[in-house]
């Protein structure tokens, strides 16, 4: 076990999610915000990261955007909230562009198209993998299955706008995932 | 540069901000649309471009965001698509979190804490160890439990997220 860190100052935590955020490469932060901010700070403790990890999952936004404010605000408040976020998505912010620049420089090269094209490949076979997934999750009862049906045909086949889908279907679906008697209660 | 005003940006990623329960990968559809056939900021081609760009740099995929603003609008573009799509769930995730800190350990609260089990469970898969479940639970009515068990779950089942299960998180 690692003796208790000193207290997280403003500082302290904009680069500790600094860090964060600049090693995410490919998905995981959660875990990595974990590892840093659970096991070897520990700034929190597991049961309030796990209480934070399940309101940024339900709220909308990255789950990580709101993992971290739920983090900063525990540790300093307001500014230590805002500390979490700007650290978090400020090296990404600078990454992107500078990958997007250095691409338009280099795009005429042959391979660096072929490896991009490579790149978008397997990006969306990772994004196809968790829809399968949760379409097979998504279909286990009729009224989530009506749901799922109605929200692919809505926008994927008819290009309905997302958001009045969303905005109509999701608390019909609450509700009716509300009345409903779960097996294992 | 475009004649419409950047504020456009805002005006697309701000509601897009709002709805995207599960994560980024949520309203993906839904931003290809409306910058690709609707505003034509940019082509089918560049959309698929700037999302392997977005997958293949560090930070959320939600950091597509950020480079169709920049692509159409240089920097001012990229400053504002991506406060359009963080800030308004951030300011209503830094809401809720100070709700549900200021009254930790309420009545309520605990049960509310307890509903949210799925989540909690699947992280707690992910990190197999067992001495979570051994912990004393207060006991909590079971229907408000469920009813909102059904919702964590819908919210799961919009756009499930992998993230929690990372490579390297070894305990």
């Amino acid at each position: 076990m690692n003796p208790p860190s000193p207290p997280a100052s403003i500082p302290t935590i904009f680069f500790v999610f600094l860090r964060i955020g600049l090693l995410s490469f490919g998905g995981g932060l959660s875990g990595w915000i974990f590892r840093d901010v659970v096991l070897i700070r520990r700034w929190i403790e597991e049961d309030e990261f796990l209480s934070g990890l399940a309101v940024s999952q339900i709220l909308p936004g990255a789950n990580v955007a709101n993992l971290s404010i739920y983090i900063g605000h525990k540790l300093k408040g307001p500014l230590g909230a805002a500390a979490a976020i700007g650290g978090l998505l400020a090296g990404p912010f600078f990454a992107v562009i500078g990958f997007a620049t250095v691409y338009n420089v280099l795009r005429t090269l042959p391979f660096v198209e072929a490896g991009l094209d490579g790149v978008a490949a397997a990006a969306i076979g990772l994004v196809l993998i968790i829809a399968l997934k949760g379409a097979k999750r998504a279909t286990r009862t009729p009224e989530a299955l009506i749901a799922f049906v109605v929200s692919f045909g809505a926008v994927g086949l008819l290009h309905w706008s997302l958001l009045l889908v969303v905005v109509i279907v999701g608390p019909l679906s609450v509700l009716a995932a509300w009345f409903r008697k779960p097996a294992d209660a | 540069m475009r004649d419409d005003l950047p504020l456009g940006l805002l005006i697309v990623f701000v509601p897009f901000s709002l709805v995207s329960i599960g994560g980024g990968v949520s309203v993906m559809a839904g931003i290809q649309h409306q910058v690709v056939d609707v505003h034509h900021w940019v082509t089918a081609r560049e959309f698929v471009d700037l999302f392997a760009l977005s997958r293949a740099s560090p930070g959320p995929g939600t950091m597509l965001a950020t480079l169709i603003g920049w692509h159409v609008w240089g920097w001012t573009g990229a400053l504002l698509a991506t406060l359009g799509l963080f800030l308004p769930s951030s300011l209503l995730c830094y809401s809720v979190v100070r709700v549900w800190n200021r009254h930790r350990g309420k009545e309520w609260h605990t049960a509310l804490e307890r509903g949210l089990g799925p989540g909690r469970q699947r992280a707690h898969a992910c990190r197999r160890r067992g001495d979570f479940g051994n912990r004393q639970r207060r006991p909590v009515d079971m229907g408000d439990r469920a009813r909102l068990g059904g919702a964590v779950n819908l919210a799961a089942e919009i756009a499930p997220d992998a993230a929690f299960c990372p490579r390297g998180f070894d305990i």
